[in-house]
């Protein structure tokens, strides 16, 4: 605790770079993942595909992808966040695909009918109808995100990994590790908590 | 002028061994009610969705006001033709007036008359104003279809698809809404292409049956010629046509009601309001005394039916 006490300013900071690193690498991903997802959609061999791609490299070790990304973005936070956002397709992918085939086929055959053409179904009927499913896959992968960017630290992506890193390197500085594994569970629990709000808030709606 | 045309159109689906629809050829009429009448996978589903090209045929030509389908664009050609589903299809997420104005919007039709048209929808299907900030989920299946109908009917298009509308309502409800749309259908004369399984429903709507077996028109008559001329056994036992009490019950009386005689109606006639079945005429014309009943339209007789014309109804033999 002591070192809270001493350096309040240094933990805050490594909070917000931590913060920063998840939360646009999780903007990213949804970004990609969500037309991907769209695109794909009725096309159950193209999915397989893209999901099963995702699906493995969801099992590649942390450390091994962004050592195989270094050549390619170099020693940054950028290797880093590429590393997160290819980590959250699978979670974000599967649960837009949830989300699309949730909606009752006869509301997209009214949309067809009536003549909406394929964006005005995407923006008007598709993604609000599938929202509650989106952003509950958006809470999974921000989670997950979280506790992946603490690896971060090592490819001098700052965060609150280095308290951890720095600790094992220091032999024994329990506190450090201790700071660092609490902080890291809270920006976990307060991104949770909001998404879980924002996703209430949608299913009201609907 | 046809308003729809069939010309030659057959649907053979993937996989599959016989056709769906077979080589049907079908003109349809503007302002007429025509109501495509077959058990289920008679191919009469398919034959509607052809006309707003949810399913394209294998061959053969659709034209609507004499020009081919597929020389527009596909949404172009979907926001002038209404099309009601069974399941409705309302979007969930939004409100009553929201679902109605989708069409009046796609083709940018001003805000403050589209604000107008939703009153006036809601007073046509009879439903209170105030439904206008609901969501479906808050109404009934009878009422959601009502909006279901209205949304059809909001860019106000001269061509209405019906896909079974009614046939997930309860029986109550479905009864009131056939009536409804048979007054509604006088005041608009839409040119309406409905599809139902339901023989009763078919008799009472139409102005002209269309019956579908294995993918190829059976028979294109007025539901009085049906009756009476069934073209062949499985029409005439889809039909059911040796009950003719409850067919009675089914036609109306302008389909058989003849001019009034000179000089007008006789004096001591019953009288029967114009859109009554004929079961109706049959009660107030077996009253002692009575040869004839005056069909009135408010206070105006428009014509009469005699015990003649009504025994001449459905009355011959079926052709084998």
């Amino acid at each position: 605790m002591n070192f809270l006490f001493n350096n309040p300013l240094v933990v805050l900071e490594l909070a917000g770079q931590h913060l920063w690193l998840t939360l646009s690498s999780l903007l990213i991903a949804s970004a990609i993942a969500l037309p991907t997802g769209w695109l794909v959609d009725n096309r159950p061999r193209v999915t397989t595909v893209v999901l099963g791609l995702f699906g493995v490299v969801y099992t590649i070790p942390s450390i091994a992808l962004m050592i195989f990304l270094i050549p390619l973005f170099g020693l940054n936070e950028r290797t880093v966040m590429v590393a997160l956002i290819l980590y959250s397709q699978i979670i974000l992918l599967r649960n837009v695909l949830a989300g699309l085939n949730g909606i009752d086929p006869a509301v997209l055959e009214a949309a067809r009918g009536m003549g909406m053409n394929g964006m005005q179904i995407a923006w008007r009927v598709q993604l609000p109808l599938a929202l509650p499913v989106i952003l509950a896959g958006i809470r999974l992968a921000a989670v997950v995100t979280v506790a992946i960017a603490t690896i971060g630290a090592k490819f001098g992506a700052g965060g609150l990994g280095v308290l951890l890193f720095d600790g094992l390197a220091q032999a024994g500085r329990m506190d450090k590790i201790w700071i660092g594994a609490f902080s890291v569970g809270l920006v976990a629990f307060v991104f949770n908590r909001g998404l879980l709000i924002l996703e209430k808030k949608v299913s009201k709606k609907n | 002028m046809s308003k729809i045309l069939f010309e030659h159109v057959s649907k053979q689906y993937p996989g599959t061994k016989t056709p769906a629809v077979d080589d049907v050829s079908l003109e349809i009429s503007e302002g007429s009610f025509v109501v495509l009448l077959g058990p289920s996978g008679c191919g009469k589903t398919s034959l509607l969705k052809m006309v707003n090209r949810l399913i394209e045929p294998t061959t053969g030509k659709i034209s609507l006001n004499g020009e081919d389908i597929r020389s527009m664009a596909v949404t172009t050609l979907r926001r002038q033709i209404g099309y009601v589903i069974q399941q409705v299809g309302l979007f969930p997420h939004m409100t009553v007036a929201q679902n109605i104005a989708i069409v009046p919007e796609l083709v940018k039709w001003p805000r403050g008359i589209i604000d107008a048209r939703i009153d006036e929808l809601l007073e046509m299907v009879q439903l209170p104003l105030d439904f206008r900030n609901r969501y479906p989920a808050q109404l009934s299946g009878g009422q959601q279809q009502r909006i279901g109908l209205a949304r059809a009917l909001a860019a106000n298009p001269e061509v209405m698809l019906m896909d079974e509308p009614f046939g997930a309502i309860d029986a109550i409800t479905r009864t009131s809404l056939q009536d409804q749309m048979v007054v509604l259908q006088q005041r608009l004369r839409k040119t309406i292409l409905f599809v139902t399984h339901d023989v009763d429903e078919a008799l009472k709507l139409a102005d002209k049956v269309v019956i579908l077996f294995r993918g190829r028109l059976v028979q294109n008559a007025t539901p009085c010629d049906l009756l009476n001329r069934p073209a062949n056994d499985f029409v005439s036992q889809l039909i059911n046509s040796n009950d003719r009490i409850r067919q009675f019950s089914l036609l109306r009386v302008e389909m058989v009601m003849s001019n009034l005689p000179k000089g007008g109606a006789l004096k001591d006639q019953p009288e029967v309001a114009v859109g009554s079945n004929l079961r109706q005429v049959l009660s107030a014309i077996l009253r002692p005394g009575v040869d004839a009943v005056t069909i009135v339209d408010g206070d105006l007789a428009v014509g009469q039916i005699t015990f003649e014309a009504l025994r001449q109804v459905g009355c011959e033999e079926p052709l084998e």
